[in-house]
């Protein structure tokens, strides 16, 4: 289908809500979830016993969505599967703006019932040009709106990435995962069998849509591979798109009567697609998010030279490997740089090496080492080993250190993150929290290894460099 | 079941058919005629210029070299005529049934770096382009790229380098350098071909023998639809 911008727009940015559906049972759980929205929120029940609670909530209730005064903008819909049909039918009858339909049990049960209402609900839907999400989907988190689809999804501040996710599990945890790692949502679509609009459609969409810097998409399977290739690597030009690529593809068996085919079966042809779309591929949530703090965080660059420095002599070794090994250069400093470290270094003990080692009596000098190593001119990124418990027993200490690498990446603009070494993360979660927020305020990424962080850095630094190539 | 099998695996074309269609394409290829008797194959040999090289042409026969069914730097009338002969006698010990549809009577290239270039489809991209050198880096190591269809310049480009072989492409102990222009050109030929051809569905250029300047598929076999 061709994509009516507009209408996306209106359906995703709503200006009223209404959920049809709600029941006691759950808690009202979507009318708790939209308790943030700001503006209107309508509900639709007719049944006599979930009624009540509603009313207490003091939301208005109807008995049909084009009982509802006024437009409405988006619906999510949570009634059984076979009053779906019904219920689609008044949505394209009030005109609403689009639809989130939460309601499950179509062709992703495999039985002939659901197969045949999903090709009902898509007919419906393709004919009136509706904007629905899913069905089988939790539909959409809009977090400067308030509209959300899961009460740990925070609302109120929007940002500049989108997930697309057609798991509804994975984009409530993704919300979760990337608001608490400081790193900002626009909007979270989950599209469930996405049988209107799927992966590619939506990546057209939020390519276009300014709003939207970065975009990450987790994606078991998609309609039309040739269409999402080009989509993709269009897209990638101008906006990173991390894909988390979930499942083997079934597909994947096939008579093959070549050489080419005999290889290519044991091939996993996602990762070609999204290595030569250049896009960044991910493995899992996690690896997800710690790309998306260095997205987002860091101004676009291609250097990969890394400055590392905040650990003791063992520690500095085992930088130098993690960073090498991920594929990034740990390069010798300049000898002005050299000269400058030379002058107040003790080094017994400790190297100016890069890394450099911050051990015992270095330590005090800690802001005058990474101001020589962020200026450094062989120093493209810089990262900082920061040990939360040793902080939290000084404010004042923990507070310089998130100055000192605010100042080196303010004064060289070089991108700067921090590994926050912890022995014991459990029982440092306190300490590990407090800090990790000092650092989001500032605007610097913590990742909880040297691994993590190389990886991180990696596939950031080759996104731009081949975007820039 | 059978006829499923058979048709899902596709129609295979002959040495002979594979090589004019990849012509056709814009790959060179080495002048290839099949010979259904030791007579024609010394003619065509006369034709095409000694030395030449026999190959067994069958359906049935994947790899033609371990059935005793190749032989290279054939050179005089006796020779190309015995050569047929213990070619197919060869063929029929080592595969009791094999169809034989006669010998393929073969240029012989210059020299250069063994390399492979297929392409296979997948379910849902489409056409995959594979690129590897020829021989046991492919079959044993694995040492090949891939690349969905349409290629760019570029990913071309990509695709040649990124093999760990490539060093032996540049030229390795005194050996000239393969030609990576003619390599990327045929990979693009290739790409826009397949993109163009749906009823193709796999292609094995195995090897293609990459010289100093230019190349040329030596053996080709095509799958289609």
């Amino acid at each position: 289908m061709t994509l009516d911008v507009h209408k996306i727009d209106r359906a995703l940015n709503p200006s009223t809500v209404a959920v049809v559906g709600d029941k006691k049972i759950t808690g009202y759980m979507w009318l708790r979830n939209m308790s943030t929205f700001k503006g209107p929120v309508y509900s639709v029940q007719i049944d006599p016993n979930d009624i009540p609670g509603i009313e207490e909530m003091g939301i208005p209730n109807y008995s049909s969505l084009t009982e509802i005064p006024g437009d409405v903008d988006y619906v999510l819909v949570a009634v059984p599967r076979r009053v779906a049909p019904f219920v689609l039918k008044d949505a394209i009858d009030k005109g609403v703006g689009g639809v989130g339909m939460f309601t499950s049990g179509f062709a992703e049960t495999g039985s002939d019932e659901g197969v045949e209402l999903q090709e009902r609900v898509t007919q419906m839907a393709r004919d009136a040009g509706l904007v629905l999400l899913g069905p089988n989907c939790m539909g959409l988190f809009n977090a400067e709106l308030g509209v959300r689809f899961g009460q740990d999804q925070v609302a109120g501040e929007g940002g500049p990435v989108v997930f697309l996710s057609q798991s509804g599990g994975h984009g409530g945890a993704f919300s979760v995962a990337a608001q608490s790692s400081g790193v900002k949502l626009n909007k979270v679509v989950s599209f469930g069998n996405g049988v209107v609009l799927e992966n590619a459609d939506w990546l057209e969409y939020f390519a276009q849509d300014d709003a939207t810097e970065f975009i990450a998409m987790y994606v078991e399977s998609v309609r039309d591979g040739r269409r999402f290739f080009q989509l993709l690597k269009d897209t990638c030009q101008h906006k990173p798109v991390v894909v988390w690529k979930g499942g083997q593809t079934a597909e994947g068996k096939r008579a093959t009567s070549s050489h080419t085919g005999a290889i290519a079966e044991s091939m996993d042809t996602w990762d070609v697609v999204i290595r030569q779309a250049g896009a960044i591929r991910a493995d899992s949530m996690t690896e997800t998010v710690d790309i998306l703090k260095a997205l987002t965080t860091f101004a676009p660059f291609t250097g990969d030279g890394i400055g590392l420095t905040g650990g003791s002599g063992g520690q500095s070794v085992s930088m130098s490997d993690a960073f090498s090994k991920a594929g990034l250069r740990v390069p010798m400093l300049t000898q002005a740089s050299f000269d400058r470290l030379e002058e107040f270094f003790q080094v017994i003990g400790a190297s100016y090496l890069n890394p450099v080692d911050m051990g015992g009596m270095n330590r005090p000098m800690m802001e005058s080492i990474m101001d020589i190593l962020s200026a450094d001119a062989n120093v493209d990124v810089v990262v900082m080993q920061l040990s939360p418990r040793e902080l939290q027993r000084s404010a004042e200490r923990g507070a310089a250190h998130v100055a000192a690498l605010t100042r080196a990446r303010e004064e060289t603009g070089k991108p700067v993150a921090a590994v926050l070494f912890s022995p014991d993360p459990y029982g440092d979660g306190e300490a590990l929290k407090e800090l990790d927020l000092q650092l989001q305020a500032a605007g610097i990424p913590s990742y909880p290894s040297y691994e993590r962080a190389a990886f991180s850095i990696k596939k950031v630094v080759d996104y731009y460099r081949r975007r820039e190539a | 079941m059978a006829q499923d099998d058979a048709n899902a695996a596709g129609r295979l074309l002959n040495e002979v058919e594979s090589k004019r269609l990849l012509s056709e394409a814009g790959i060179n290829t080495n002048a290839t005629e099949l010979a259904q008797s030791s007579d024609e194959a010394v003619e065509l040999a006369r034709r095409i210029g000694h030395p030449v090289v026999l190959k067994i042409a069958s359906p049935d026969v994947v790899h033609k070299s371990d059935a005793g069914g190749v032989k290279i730097g054939v050179s005089g009338d006796d020779a190309v005529a015995a050569a047929y002969d213990e070619i197919v006698a060869a063929v029929q010990a080592a595969q009791p049934g094999a169809r034989v549809d006669g010998v393929s009577v073969q240029a012989m290239a210059e020299p250069g770096v063994e390399v492979i270039i297929g392409v296979s489809r997948d379910p849902q991209f489409g056409p995959l382009l594979m690129f590897g050198l020829g021989g046991v880096l492919v079959e044993v190591l694995g040492d090949v790229s891939f690349r969905v269809a349409p290629l760019t310049e570029r990913d071309a480009s990509e695709m040649v380098r990124e093999i760990k072989g490539f060093p032996i492409l540049r030229g390795h102990r005194g050996s000239p350098p393969a030609d990576l222009d003619a390599i990327e050109r045929a990979l693009l030929d290739l790409s826009r071909f397949v993109d163009s051809r749906p009823d193709v569905s796999e292609v094995d250029l195995n090897p293609i023998i990459a010289h100093p300047k230019g190349l040329t598929a030596v053996d080709a076999r095509v799958v289609l639809v």
